[in-house]
C-alpha cells in the first residue's frame, strides 16, 4: 500500500458530516483543511507530506472501494505515464487533442450515468473537486504554485501547466468516480462577479506559452499574441503548451509489444497501387516506435492463378525486403464473396490474440506519422482515426507507384463515426485499428453474405464488442480515380451487397430495445410539459432529425430546462448502447 | 546515369532521425548513380549533429555547420561556397524519402532541355497545384524541397537571397532563373514522399514559423518584383487572408522592419524584363504563385 491520505477542504463540523456520509470507512482517514477553496491547494502542497494524497472539495462522497480505486489509479498512471512522469489524476477535464470535456463524477443535475474510460485520458484542462496528487513527483520537480489564484478551480489550473512544464503528465480517469451533491451551477450573479477571472492566469499562460487560445470547461481563455516565438535572432523561451500536451498523450511509458497486422487485399495488375502503399510501409515502418512490430498480410484474390500470384509476391518480397509480407491465397468459398473470404482467412491466419488489425485497401496508403500515435491502442477499444481523400489519374501503361495526377481532396473526420448508426459510412476502411479478438468475434457471429460495404457493416457490428476511440490524427491517403466501385454507374450488385449486411447489423439487435424505450418514454415526458413550437422541435429532434434541429433546438430546449432530454438524445445517438453499457460499468466498479 | 552527385541537406538535430531512418536509405536504393556525396548543413548553428558513419552504402556522408544560425537559403549559399559542386547539384528536405528513379529522373529531364536552371521533382502526396506544360516540362516555380540544380546558373545570379530567411526563396531563385534565361523545370517522374507538417500537425492555438515567413515573405516578393503597386496588391491579399488581425499586423511590421533598399534596386532594373514573363512572374493570391 502506497502512503495516501485523503483531504477534505472544510469546516470541522462539516466534516463530522462528511464522516457520517461515509459510513464504513476508517475515520481517521479523513482530515479537512478549514482555510478556504483557495488556500487549499497551497496548503496541501506545502503541508501534506504523504507521496500521494486524495483531495476532495466538501460536497463530494466517495465511493467505499476509494482505497482500492486509488490504488488502481495509480497503476495505471504509472503505466500510462511512466511512474516519475505524472503529477495529477482526476476525474473531470478537458482531454488532450480533441479538447472534449469528459466527466466522470455524478453530479444531480445531469443525472447521466458518466461513460467508462477503459484507458487513461491526458488531460489539458482539469477540475479540482477530487483530485489525486503524485505529492512524490510534484516534491522531486519543485514544483510550487508560481502565485496563488482566487479560486481552487484556476490553482488546480496552474497545477496542471507547472506539471507540463516540468515534463509531469496530467490525467482523467473514470475510475475516479464520484458522487457530488448540492452542486452550485449556473449562477448568474456568480458569473457575473467571476467576469475578471482569468486576468491573473491570462498573464502567466501569455508569459510562459507561446498559444493564444486554451480550452476550459466553458470559455476559451484568449491570450494577446505575441509574436517573439516567429522571429529571428529573438530569443523565446516559452514553450508550445498543446504540442507538449500532444507529446505526452502519445508517449508510452511502457512499452508493450503492439503487433500491427496489415490486410491488404489484392489481385493481380495493381502494381502501381501496391508499389505505393509498400513505399509508405517501408516509411512509415523506419521510423515507428521500436514497441511497434509490423507484419503485411497480402491476401491475394482466388481469380488470380497462384502461380501467377508467387510472381508478383516475389518481386514484392524482394523489393521490400525490409518488411514482413505474408501471402494469403482465398480459398473459393461458397458462402462468402472474396472481399469478406480474404478478410476472414486473414485473420484465422493471426496467432497474436493481442494484436491488432488495420485493414488498407491496396490502392489507399498510410501516413508515416501514424505508429506514433498507436500507443493509444488498446485491446479492448477500436482505434478510429481521420484519413484524406486525394482525387487521382493513372496511367494504364505505366508501371510506376506514382499517379500521373493528383490533388488533395476531402478529409474524412471520423470524429463524428456515431453517423454509421444512421446509415452513413463515414468512416473509411482504412480509418479503423481493431484489436484482433474483436474482429474474430464478428467473424465468429456473423456470416457476413455481402460484397462490398463489409468494411461499414464490420465497423458497425464491432461496436457491440468494443467502444470507439476517436484519435484526431490522418493515418491515411484514400485514392479516388473516378472509376473505383462506389462511383460506379449502376450500383445494383453494390445496393444488395448494401442491403444483405444492412439486414444482418438489424437483426443482430444492434439497437437496444431498452435504451430506445428508456429514451422514448424520457421524450414523452418532456413533451406533455412542452407547448407549441418547442413541442414539433422536440418531435423532430427524436425522430433523427439531429443536425440541424439539434442545432436550432438545443438553446430553446436548454431555457425550458430540457437539458438532460437532450443530453440523452445526444448521448444515444452518438454512442448508441455502447453509451448505457459502458455507464453502467462505471458504477458497477 | 551520373557517376556522382552532390547533395545538400540543410538540417537540424530534431531532423536528423527524419534523415537516418528515410532519406539515406532511399539515396541508397537511387538507380544509376554510383557516389552521392551528401553535405548536411546544421542550420541552427548549434554544434554537429550527425555522429554516424561516413559512409553508408553509396552515400558518403560529411557535415559542413557553421557556428553561426542560418536560414534556408543562407545555408544552401553556404554549402556551394564551402563545396563549389561543379556542374550540378541537388538542394533536399531532411523529412524526404525518395523513389528509387528519382535522381535518374531529374537528371534526364535537366539533361533534355538546354539552359536549365533549376528542376523540381514530384512532390508526394500533396503536390502545389501549380500545374506544368507537358511538352517543355516548363512550370512557372520550383519548390525547393528537392531541387536539381545548375551550379553556372545558382553562381551567376549569387544564390539564394539570404533577406527571406524561410520560405518563399524558392519562388525568388525561380523567377531569378527566368529573368536571367534559366528555364524552371517540373520532373513528373521523379517521385520524392514529403509528408509536410503543415498538413496534419497545424493547430488554430498557435502559429507557425512557415505561416509567419511565407506571409512576410510573400510581401517581400510582392514588392521585389512589382514594387509598390504589387506590395499595395500584396497588402490587400493578406488583409482579406483568413489570419487574425494582429498576426496580419505582426506580419505589417515584420515587413516594414526589412530595409528594403536591395528589392528597390532589384525592382528597378529588372521591371521591364519581369513584365516580359508576365506568364511566369505573378501574384494570383494570397501566397499565390501560379
Amino acid at each position: 500500500m502506497e502512503q495516501i491520505t485523503i483531504k477534505y477542504c472544510t469546516t470541522e463540523d462539516e466534516l463530522e458530516k462528511i464522516r457520517d456520509e461515509h459510513v464504513g470507512f476508517n475515520e481517521s482517514v479523513f482530515s479537512h483543511i478549514d482555510e478556504g477553496e483557495d488556500k487549499f491547494l497551497p496548503h496541501i502542497l506545502n503541508e501534506v507530506s504523504s507521496d500521494y494524497v486524495l483531495i476532495c472539495l466538501e460536497n463530494v462522497i466517495l465511493p467505499r472501494n476509494i482505497f482500492t480505486i486509488i490504488e488502481d489509479v495509480i497503476g495505471r498512471a504509472n503505466d500510462q505515464f511512466g511512474t516519475e512522469l505524472w503529477s495529477i489524476i482526476g476525474n473531470y477535464g478537458v482531454e488532450s487533442m480533441t479538447h472534449k470535456t469528459l466527466k466522470y463524477l455524478r453530479d444531480r443535475r445531469s443525472q447521466i450515468l458518466p461513460q467508462s474510460s477503459i484507458n487513461m485520458r491526458t488531460a489539458e484542462w482539469i477540475d479540482g473537486r477530487v483530485i489525486l496528487l503524485n505529492l512524490k513527483n510534484i516534491r522531486t520537480k519543485n514544483i510550487t504554485l508560481p502565485y496563488v489564484e482566487k479560486s481552487h478551480e484556476l490553482n488546480t489550473a496552474l497545477l496542471l501547466f507547472e506539471s507540463y512544464k516540468n515534463d509531469l503528465a496530467v490525467g482523467i480517469d473514470s475510475l475516479l468516480y464520484v458522487y457530488c451533491k448540492n452542486e452550485k451551477r449556473d449562477n448568474k450573479d456568480e458569473d457575473d462577479e467571476e467576469s475578471g477571472k482569468y486576468k491573473d492566469i491570462t498573464n502567466y499562460l501569455q508569459k510562459n506559452f507561446i498559444n493564444h487560445s486554451f480550452y476550459t470547461f466553458s470559455d476559451d481563455i484568449i491570450v494577446p499574441f505575441s509574436d517573439e516565438y516567429l522571429q529571428r535572432d529573438v530569443r523565446d523561451n516559452r514553450n508550445d503548451f498543446y504540442g507538449m500536451v500532444k507529446k505526452k498523450a502519445t508517449h508510452s511509458a511502457v512499452a508493450n509489444k503492439k503487433e500491427i497486422n496489415i490486410i491488404i487485399r489484392t489481385q493481380l495488375l495493381r502494381d502501381d497501387f501496391l508499389n505505393r502503399l509498400f513505399d509508405t510501409i517501408r516509411i512509415s515502418q523506419a521510423s515507428a516506435p521500436t514497441y511497434i512490430s509490423l507484419r503485411v498480410l497480402l491476401a491475394i484474390n482466388n481469380v488470380v492463378d497462384q502461380a501467377k500470384g508467387n510472381v508478383l509476391l516475389t518481386e514484392l518480397q524482394q523489393k521490400y525486403d525490409d518488411i514482413q509480407i505474408e501471402p494469403i491465397f482465398i480459398e473459393s468459398d461458397s458462402k462468402q464473396y472474396p472481399r469478406v473470404a480474404a478478410l476472414k482467412q486473414s485473420i484465422d491466419s493471426i496467432k497474436n490474440d493481442d494484436s491488432f488489425v488495420w485493414l488498407v485497401d491496396d490502392d489507399d496508403f498510410i501516413f508515416p506519422h501514424s505508429f506514433n500515435f498507436m500507443n493509444l491502442l488498446h485491446k479492448n477499444i477500436l482505434f478510429v482515426a481521420n484519413s484524406l481523400i486525394f482525387h487521382e489519374e493513372w496511367s494504364d501503361d505505366k508501371k510506376s507507384s506514382l499517379p500521373t495526377k493528383f490533388k488533395r481532396g476531402k478529409l474524412f473526420d471520423t470524429a463524428e463515426y456515431y453517423k454509421t448508426l444512421e446509415g452513413d459510412n463515414n468512416v473509411p476502411v482504412c480509418s479503423v485499428i481493431y484489436p484482433v479478438s474483436v474482429l474474430q468475434k464478428v467473424f465468429d457471429g456473423y456470416v457476413l453474405y455481402g460484397d462490398y460495404a463489409e468494411d461499414f457493416t464490420i465497423f458497425l457490428l464491432a461496436q457491440q464488442y468494443a467502444p470507439v476511440r476517436h484519435v484526431p490524427v490522418t493515418i491515411a491517403g484514400i485514392s479516388y480515380r473516378g472509376t473505383n466501385t462506389v462511383h460506379d454507374e449502376d450500383r445494383t450488385h453494390w445496393s444488395h451487397s448494401y442491403a444483405t449486411f444492412m439486414s444482418e447489423v438489424v437483426n443482430s439487435g444492434h439497437m437496444n430495445n431498452m435504451s430506445y424505450d428508456y429514451l422514448e418514454a424520457e421524450m414523452n415526458a418532456e413533451i406533455k410539459r412542452i407547448t407549441g413550437e418547442k413541442k414539433s422541435l422536440l418531435r423532430q429532434l427524436f425522430s433523427g432529425q439531429l443536425g440541424d434541429v439539434m442545432n436550432k433546438s438545443v438553446p430553446i430546449l436548454r431555457e425550458e430546462g430540457v437539458v438532460a432530454f437532450v443530453k440523452y438524445a445526444y448521448l444515444y445517438k452518438k454512442y448508441g448502447r455502447g453509451y448505457f453499457r459502458d455507464g453502467i460499468e462505471s458504477v458497477e466498479q | 546515369m551520373r557517376d556522382k552527385i552532390t547533395v545538400f541537406c540543410s538540417v537540424s538535430a530534431d531532423e536528423i532521425e527524419n534523415v537516418r531512418t528515410w532519406l539515406i536509405p532511399s539515396l541508397n536504393r537511387q538507380k544509376n548513380i554510383n557516389e552521392i556525396n551528401l553535405y548536411f548543413i546544421n542550420y541552427t548553428g548549434n554544434g554537429i549533429i550527425w555522429d554516424g558513419d561516413t559512409r553508408i552504402g553509396k552515400v558518403v556522408i560529411k557535415e559542413i555547420s557553421d557556428e553561426k544560425q542560418m536560414g534556408f537559403g543562407e545555408s544552401h549559399n553556404f554549402a556551394f561556397e564551402k563545396i563549389k559542386p561543379t556542374d550540378q547539384f541537388i538542394i533536399i528536405n531532411p523529412d524526404v524519402s525518395l523513389h528509387e528513379g528519382c535522381f535518374d529522373a531529374l537528371g534526364e529531364c535537366y539533361d533534355k532541355s538546354e539552359n536549365v536552371g533549376v528542376v523540381e521533382a514530384c512532390q508526394v502526396p500533396f503536390e502545389h497545384p501549380k500545374g506544368y506544360d507537358k511538352k517543355t516540362n516548363e512550370t512557372v516555380w520550383a519548390s525547393g524541397f528537392l531541387l536539381f540544380v545548375n551550379s553556372d546558373f545558382f553562381k551567376k545570379v549569387g544564390g539564394f537571397d539570404p533577406s527571406f530567411w524561410m520560405y518563399c526563396e524558392d519562388v525568388d531563385l525561380s523567377w531569378r532563373s527566368w529573368l536571367t534565361g534559366y528555364k524552371v523545370l517540373y520532373c513528373p517522374d521523379a517521385g520524392a514522399y514529403h509528408f509536410t507538417g503543415g498538413h496534419f500537425d497545424y493547430r488554430d492555438d498557435r502559429f507557425y514559423l512557415e505561416q509567419y515567413w511565407s506571409a512576410r515573405n510573400f510581401l517581400v516578393l510582392a514588392y521585389k518584383y512589382f514594387g509598390q503597386a504589387g506590395l499595395n496588391k500584396a497588402r490587400r491579399y493578406l488583409n482579406a487572408s483568413h489570419y487574425p488581425k494582429e498576426f496580419k499586423q505582426s506580419i505589417l511590421n515584420a515587413f516594414d522592419a526589412i530595409d528594403t533598399q536591395s528589392y528597390e534596386k532589384f525592382y528597378k532594373e529588372n521591371k521591364d524584363k519581369i513584365s516580359e514573363f508576365d506568364k511566369k512572374i505573378k501574384i494570383t493570391g494570397f501566397n499565390q504563385y501560379h
